[in-house]
């Protein structure tokens, strides 16, 4: 899986401490490197990067947590779920077992504040995005789309499938830390009824690791 | 009692901008920052601020403030908008002192799109990430993470102005100069032809531009290997093509990722120059090779260096402005 090694270079640059790297921040398959040539340039940044690919990226070190993340299917309405179901062939009620019972792993937070995309979408849910993003999904929505799934932080436009809604908020801007995934977690979804789901609002988010972190 | 730069009639996109934020992109947090940081720099230099100071930035014209407080110099820069103070008409790229009460009007200049308000000792607003940049989309940093609004009144550091000379700086000059970019990071997703055509011809800037991006003008660019490719980082002046062919510059507000494939980027000393080009201007690009990017940067930041270090010595602004 290239994303494993994408966040092996991510961990093996971190712990380098290369001088001149300001950020890092991965993707699927690729990771930027934002450097600062007055400190180290081109050339030589690119033959230490070698050297650490070359000693060995660990792709098999497990750094991510694991979540347990509630949802409440079919909110705030399940027109979207019904769409799925129709365009997969599988009943509401499958739709939500396949999505529940699979596990995700962040591959990388992008787009806007904390948004995960999750890899590991079973296949019997892969579908096509909208040609055209919707506008005002709320914060909460998890969504699939093509071969991923997210979770929505703000508001904001989609062009994917809003399976239900969490309580959790994977943006907390006032917080400690602002942030509640990291690239490399792993998510599970327990599907709660929306009762449940408003029971457990404004829970903090780091309740809902899994125990063994 | 604090002093205060009340907005009493501005414009629309008027954001409270610096350098912008850096190590957040990872958590999807766009870097922002000044649109034009030459001009930032410069606003900032002639009221003695450091060169990444936060200052207001507007699009086209900043509207009508008033300093509430005994005394305040702000300086503008960016483009010669016109200026007055109670109505008495002032010149952009001069400091100018205010006192209590009095309205600042700024209207637009036929030379620029972006503008810089720069207030001696700078706004007194907390860092969000590092940074006073307003990413209007995700409502982060700046004012409430929103534009600024009627009867907002911004917290100033001084509330005295300095007896110091004021300040003035020669307009600089906006070379017409192709945008050097460096090609890639998927310039093998286009025909050969079509990376000709794109260095070969000419864009045309439209009213399409806003902090995130600029759509452009001009032929449309062929794919190769389709329009998605899997989607991945990008930066301020990446070029994305997208499905129409036509060229999209991302500009400060741009999300950390995206989907489109990436003919060139354009390099940091040039962003700041187009994006001060107004609707309808043509532009074109010129390929340069990474060593030479690095070098015209080298060159860039020592320039922003000098400007500032000019500016801060009153003794020379005096020298200057005669």
């Amino acid at each position: 899986m290239v994303n494993a090694s994408v966040q092996a270079l991510d961990r093996a640059i971190a712990v380098a401490n290369l001088p001149g790297i300001t950020e890092t921040a991965p993707s699927f398959r690729s990771l930027l490197i934002i450097y600062e040539p007055e400190i180290i340039e081109a050339d030589a940044l690119v033959r230490e990067l070698r050297k650490l690919v070359a000693e060995g990226l660990r792709t098999q070190v497990v750094a991510g947590r694991s979540w347990s993340v509630p949802v409440a299917y079919g909110s705030p309405n399940d027109a979207d779920l019904l769409e799925v179901s129709a365009a997969t062939g599988l009943s509401r009620e499958d739709v939500v077992a396949i999505h529940s019972s699979a596990e995700y792993q962040v591959y990388f937070v992008a787009f806007v504040p904390g948004l995960p995309v999750l890899g590991g979408l079973p296949p019997a849910l892969h579908l096509p995005r909208r040609p055209d993003p919707r506008p005002g999904i709320q914060a909460g929505c998890v969504m699939i789309g093509g071969m991923q799934g997210l979770i929505v932080p703000i508001t904001m436009p989609s062009g994917w499938y809003t399976l239900g809604q969490t309580p959790l908020r994977c943006y907390n801007p006032g917080a400690a830390n602002p942030f509640l995934f990291r690239p490399g977690d792993r998510i599970r979804f327990r599907p709660v009824t929306a009762r449940e789901a408003d029971a457990l609002t404004g829970v903090p988010g780091e309740r809902f690791l899994d125990s063994g972190n | 009692m604090p002093a205060l730069l009340r907005a009493i009639d501005p414009t629309p996109f008027v954001t409270i901008q610096d350098n912008g934020r850096r190590g957040w992109r990872r958590f999807g947090v766009s870097p922002s920052g000044a649109m034009d940081r030459m001009s930032l720099t410069i606003a900032n230099a002639l009221v003695g601020n450091r060169p990444t100071e936060a200052a207001l930035e507007f699009a086209h014209a900043a509207g009508e403030w008033q300093v509430d407080a005994p005394g305040c110099r702000i300086a503008v820069a960016g483009g010669s908008f016109a200026i007055t103070v109670d109505g008495i008409p002032h010149v952009a790229f001069n400091s100018i002192t205010l006192t209590r009460g009095q309205r600042l009007r700024i209207g637009g200049a036929a030379d620029a799109v972006w503008g810089y308000l720069a207030v001696a000792g700078g706004l007194d607003i907390p860092l969000q990430f590092g940074s006073r940049s307003t990413h209007l989309r995700t409502g982060i940093g700046g004012w409430a993470g929103r534009a600024i609004q009627p009867g907002d009144a911004l917290p100033l550091r001084l509330d005295q102005a300095t007896d110091e000379p004021e300040r003035a700086i020669a307009p600089p000059a906006q070379p017409s100069a192709p945008y050097r970019v460096v090609l890639g990071p998927q310039d093998d997703y286009f025909a050969e032809s079509s990376v000709a055509t794109f260095l070969a011809s000419s864009y045309r800037t439209t009213h399409q531009m806003d902090r995130m991006a600029y759509r452009l003008d001009g032929p449309t660019l062929t794919h190769e290997k389709g329009y998605n490719i899997i989607t991945d980082g990008v930066v301020p002046g990446s070029i994305q093509v997208s499905g129409s062919g036509t060229p999209i510059v991302l500009m400060r507000d741009a999300p950390t990722v995206g989907g489109y494939p990436k003919i060139a980027v354009i390099i940091e000393a040039d962003i700041g120059r187009l994006a001060q080009q107004r609707p309808g201007t043509e532009v074109s690009f010129q390929a340069i090779s990474p060593p030479e990017a690095q070098a015209v940067r080298q060159r860039f930041l020592a320039r922003m260096q000098i400007v500032a270090e000019d500016l801060g010595s009153p003794r020379l602004a005096l020298a200057r402005s005669g």
